[in-house]
């Protein structure tokens, strides 16, 4: 069986992409599916918080430092069953260090991670580190709350990761000063993009093919979370419309998740919101989620789109 | 490969609708790009200038008042399917890099056009699926599922209309009219008349209502 693995990231704290990925591995695990979730979260790793492992008898630093072999043994159990966690690593040692190489080998390791369903909570923001782990997610999703603050840091991490993904291309296939020229256009307007293709196709055509082809693979999936009313679930469509017309992306909607604040009270009592109210509007709402996300796993390709080879 | 510009995309293309949408989805798209393209929007917060809100919101209007209309939208059919946008640039960002796969398929369709336009019968066929189904009650199923307080909201303010005066027109408070805006009429008008309300403020925006059927 093959392995789904899918990324949550956000532009901006407080969004709740933690609780999201802590939730939707949560929803697959009660349908009995083998669930890893992981916490590449460098900077203030907290998944474990989430899901109530207080203390865990290894973590990703075990990996790093090399005192266990592959990232799979650092997995340990949590409070619901079928479910597993890699534990993030907060030692300020192990991010100043994760230099190019390391961190190539802990993104190949992610990828080999076994389980039927592997969930990475990356970092927040916009920052090569965080991009990449996102950039591993088949599909990685966005989460948005409905306030401008949350707005703006989003399409800020949407067009960075899309500058990630076109560079990655272009070092692939050696396109070296393409990216200079890309980064150079991103900074001044929203039709950016646009014109550096539009740029691309009069002067390097093979180019254009090739790096368009890479924008149409990266699809992107958009979560609003802390819903208040409707308003804020067709804001979740309108962004989508917006990230089409002036991102040259498809970003698909995958839903929204109500406003609740029980689950604040759940995260204070360190015992999984989803397991205590699974039957509540939130509940139904990441099961929702987690079922578009299964199915587009299942669905072929769309036309022009490539199977990543990731960073 | 061919990456057009916004100003390139056809009429379909800018309210994000198939070429088969029927008049109550069309509306529902109007309504939507309105709410996402109007200044102060939260959707295009960061994102886009004054200047590129104003000119989306410009084409929205120019789309939904050709594809409104029954025989303008047959006849910008049938000008994009023969030789205009569609079938001359042929490959759009969002759909398909692969070019045959689209020219034909527009061209057939075109040919069945002219087939029955030949034959004077394109008017009727081509009207034929969005034409409204005799006289509609006065609060249609259709009208009322497309209709939302919010949304409209965005459409008077689009159109540069005040709360009170907007009102006025429709002889019910600034207060009502707020509470229909944001949803939470709830406690102020039964759900008939809420319904009655919210069909009559589209008219007053200027909204074929009746058309839905």
């Amino acid at each position: 069986m093959e392995t789904s693995l899918w990324s949550i990231g956000s532009g901006k704290g407080g969004t709740g992409k933690s609780f999201v990925a802590a939730s939707l591995g949560v929803s697959l695990a009660a349908r009995g599916r083998d669930v890893l979730v992981v916490d590449t979260d460098l900077g203030g790793p907290n998944l474990h918080t989430l899901l109530g492992v207080r203390e865990a008898a290894a973590d990703m630093s075990d990996f790093l430092t090399g005192r266990v072999a592959s990232l799979q043994e650092t997995a340990v159990p949590t409070t619901v069953s079928n479910l597993r966690l890699v534990r993030g690593t907060d030692e300020l040692l192990f991010i100043a260090n994760l230099n190019y190489l390391k961190k190539k080998r802990l993104l190949r390791q992610i990828k080999a991670l076994q389980a039927a369903n592997v969930i990475l909570d990356t970092g927040t923001g916009s920052a090569f580190n965080s991009l990449d782990f996102f950039l591993l997610g088949r599909p990685g999703c966005l989460v948005i709350t409905p306030d401008p603050t949350a707005i703006e840091n989003g399409y800020y991490f949407l067009k960075s990761a899309i500058i990630r993904v076109l560079r990655l291309y272009m070092e692939f296939y050696r396109m070296k000063d393409l990216h200079a020229r890309l980064l150079e256009q991103a900074e001044k307007d929203s039709r950016s993009l646009y014109t550096f293709f539009q740029n691309l196709q009069a002067n390097d055509p093979a180019y254009g093919a090739i790096l368009y082809r890479a924008l149409k693979s990266f699809r992107p999936g958009l979560i609003v979370n802390k819903a208040r009313n409707e308003r804020d679930v067709l804001l979740g469509r309108a962004i989508c419309d917006v990230a089409q017309k002036y991102l040259l992306i498809e970003l698909d909607f995958l839903g929204a998740i109500p406003y609740d604040e029980r689950v604040e009270t759940s995260l204070r009592r360190l015992s999984p919101f989803v397991i205590d109210h699974p039957t509540s509007p939130v509940a139904s709402a990441l099961n929702s989620i987690a079922d578009q996300l299964l199915a587009r796993g299942r669905a072929p390709l769309k036309e022009g789109e490539l199977r990543m080879a990731g960073p | 490969m061919k990456i057009r510009s916004l100003e390139e995309l056809d009429y379909y293309e800018i309210l994000n609708i198939p070429r088969t949408v029927s008049p109550a989805d069309l509306l529902r798209a109007y309504l939507m790009s309105v709410a996402t393209y109007r200044p102060e929007g939260l959707a295009t917060y960061s994102l886009l200038t004054d200047e590129e809100r104003r000119l989306m919101l410009a084409r929205v209007d120019e789309a939904y008042a050709v594809l409104s209309d029954p025989e303008r939208r047959a006849g910008y059919d049938e000008r994009t399917v023969w030789g205009g946008a569609v079938a001359t640039s042929l490959v759009h960002i969002r759909r398909s890099t692969e070019r045959l796969v689209i020219r034909d398929a527009d061209r057939k369709k075109g040919w069945i056009r002219r087939l029955i336009g030949l034959l004077g019968r394109r008017k009727k066929a081509a009207a034929e699926p969005y034409s409204a189904a005799g006289p509609s009650p006065a609060i249609s199923p259709a009208a009322d599922k497309v209709l939302r307080g919010d949304l409209l909201r965005s459409l008077r303010l689009h159109r540069g209309m005040t709360l009170e005066a907007a009102a006025q027109i429709l002889r019910v408070s600034p207060k009502t009219l707020e509470a229909l805006e944001t949803g939470e009429s709830g406690e102020l008008v039964d759900k008939i008349q809420r319904s009655a309300l919210l069909v009559s403020y589209a008219k007053t925006l200027g909204l074929d209502i009746d058309s839905l059927g």
